[in-house]
């Protein structure tokens, strides 16, 4: 099949992608918190034969968005038990054996990585994986990595007097890691930092300093994710952010909002005048597959506050949690919905 | 991609399966299953249909990419390339099996005959439409044949071979239609056991083949070899079965000359088939080059006119590590267009 990039509201995942539930337990990944320390447990394939399976299934993530027609592709995040914990659990200075405890955004107790020492990069961690997507589609790809302040509220710190000295660790780390991701093939790395919208003032005070850490000499295109939580697991959703015109002033060239689920004022795109928006337009929160009409319409409520030019057409959030038939007909409709929009515009 | 009008390129049928899927060193260890083997697949039965559709859109991608223009679905929700159709017919007890020797030699269970064969229901049909559904070359579906089948069986109710025969045509003479109606672009038949049985194929298994083609209209083909070369070693150098099958009513007839060094000239027996001409060898994961494969090619050519040849392995590669059978189709696709660009 033909293929030319849109340049004009071209479309992307978030990040994630739903997995198959022969290489995953999808039940008791969706019926917990997104892990934060590893859990080995809920994969379905044996240890010796999980690589070839999630390689397989990354595949699969790949054919789906270019059927679909998506233009900038992820691996689906395929071999993650959630966005943040295989590189955050990656990092040296963490116990992960004796985990300890963080509240999560919805105030329940998690068990998460003990930092017990200086956090550190051991080594790269998804250079193999922008590597493999690289060499299995031709189209623009993109990675994410955890955000250093999420990183931070996902831990529990036994070693930094400061939590902010934790944070610029932690950044460090994503700094080393990001520009190792372009350096393999990497066209676009988004920091995902949804826990900045959860704990905002936190996330005034030394997040922002550690997303600039974090994006330090980087040359590449940045993206910076922010949102509400998985719909499929946080049920309660503001209707507006309470940390987005903070991000104006980071040197991400893009950032990723949803707008779906929440039925955001998209006014505060205004507060944005600099940025590449991720407009998130897919609504998470139920199986039902939009149609393309529907995603339309959600652009359109974008373009009188953000010219379509500064616009990337997204879900709201990663499809880890969507029944798979349903991940692949709503990307299928985003697709369709930008084209909708495009031919209005041209 | 445009099709290749001349030399277009083609699995025979299996392509290699992922080992998270299917415990390969186990089906490399025993005789392929002619009676169930369901304990060699390593995914929980009620996630198993969504683990073979995936491993069939990987085959199906791993064919596209090197450039094959006839695609199978690598028969990745098969044990063997038989046992699937020959035990969802009516007639048989599958729990109970009888030992025969396989071709091989090696004692292995197969299901007996103990009422009439009919076919219940289509059993590949479904496997088209999927197949259909997510490639856009032109798709090609095996099925067992006949002759094939009562050599995989015991009889224990039919007074006479050919009887039996005949009965195991109708089913696939039924399932041959349906796939046709499901959408293949090509169906095949597989009788290997016509070379390992010429007597019987001479006796009854033709007449058997033909009734099972009766009043097809699609393109057809009959795949016959001397065994998994992963698992038959020793390899005579011609047919013993193979000027019959002139008489035919199948399109195309596939044969392996790469593994047995087949003296080409055998093919002009053949003058109004299509060849599906065998040239990869399975019995080394050793990747070919493509200018190995152009010379295979070559052979094939003072003997039958280019526009009369499909170019394909030797028989399945269900038994190569999937990187070897990825390198070999790529390098049996870039083969052919080597020797396309000579007769352009």
């Amino acid at each position: 099949m033909s293929y030319t990039a849109h340049a004009l509201l071209p479309t992307s995942l978030v990040g994630s992608y739903a997995q198959p539930e022969w290489l995953i337990d999808r039940k008791k990944l969706a019926g917990r918190f997104p892990p934060r320390t590893r859990a080995l447990e809920l994969w379905r394939v044996p240890r010796e034969f999980l690589d070839e399976a999630q390689n397989d299934a990354t595949l699969l993530a790949i054919r789906d968005q270019e059927r679909a027609g998506l233009d900038i592709i992820t691996d689906g995040e395929m071999r993650r038990e959630s966005y943040s914990n295989r590189f955050a659990t990656a990092l040296d200075g963490v116990d992960i054996d004796n985990p300890g405890t963080a509240l999560d955004r919805s105030g329940h107790p998690n068990p998460v990585p003990r930092v017990v020492g200086e956090i550190r990069r051991k080594h790269p961690v998804e250079v193999a994986d922008v590597k493999f997507l690289r060499a299995n589609t031709d189209r623009r790809i993109k990675m994410t990595v955890p955000g250093p302040f999420t990183m931070s509220q996902q831990a529990q710190n036994d070693f930094y007097e400061d939590e902010a000295e934790l944070a610029l660790d932690y950044a460090a780390a994503a700094n080393e890691e990001i520009k190792d991701l372009f350096a393999a093939g990497a066209d676009i790395v988004q920091l995902d930092e949804p826990y900045m919208q959860a704990r905002p003032e936190k996330a005034r005070k030394f997040g922002l300093a550690a997303l600039n850490r974090a994006l330090q000499g980087v040359n590449g295109e940045t993206a910076v994710h922010i949102c509400f939580g998985y719909a499929a697991i946080i049920h309660e959703r503001p209707s507006g952010y309470s940390f987005l015109p903070e991000l104006s002033g980071c040197p991400a060239h893009g950032i990723s909002i949803e707008t779906a689920q929440s039925g955001l004022d998209c006014k505060v795109l205004e507060t944005l005048p600099e940025k590449k928006i991720i407009l998130g337009v897919l609504d998470l929160s139920t199986p039902a597959v939009e149609t393309p009409e529907q995603v339309a319409a959600r652009i359109r409520r974008a373009l009188p506050h953000c010219p379509a030019e500064r616009i990337i057409v997204a879900p709201d959030c990663g499809l880890k949690y969507l029944p798979r038939a349903s991940a692949f007909g709503k990307i299928r409709a985003m697709a369709e919905g930008a084209a909708i929009v495009r031919r209005e515009l041209s």
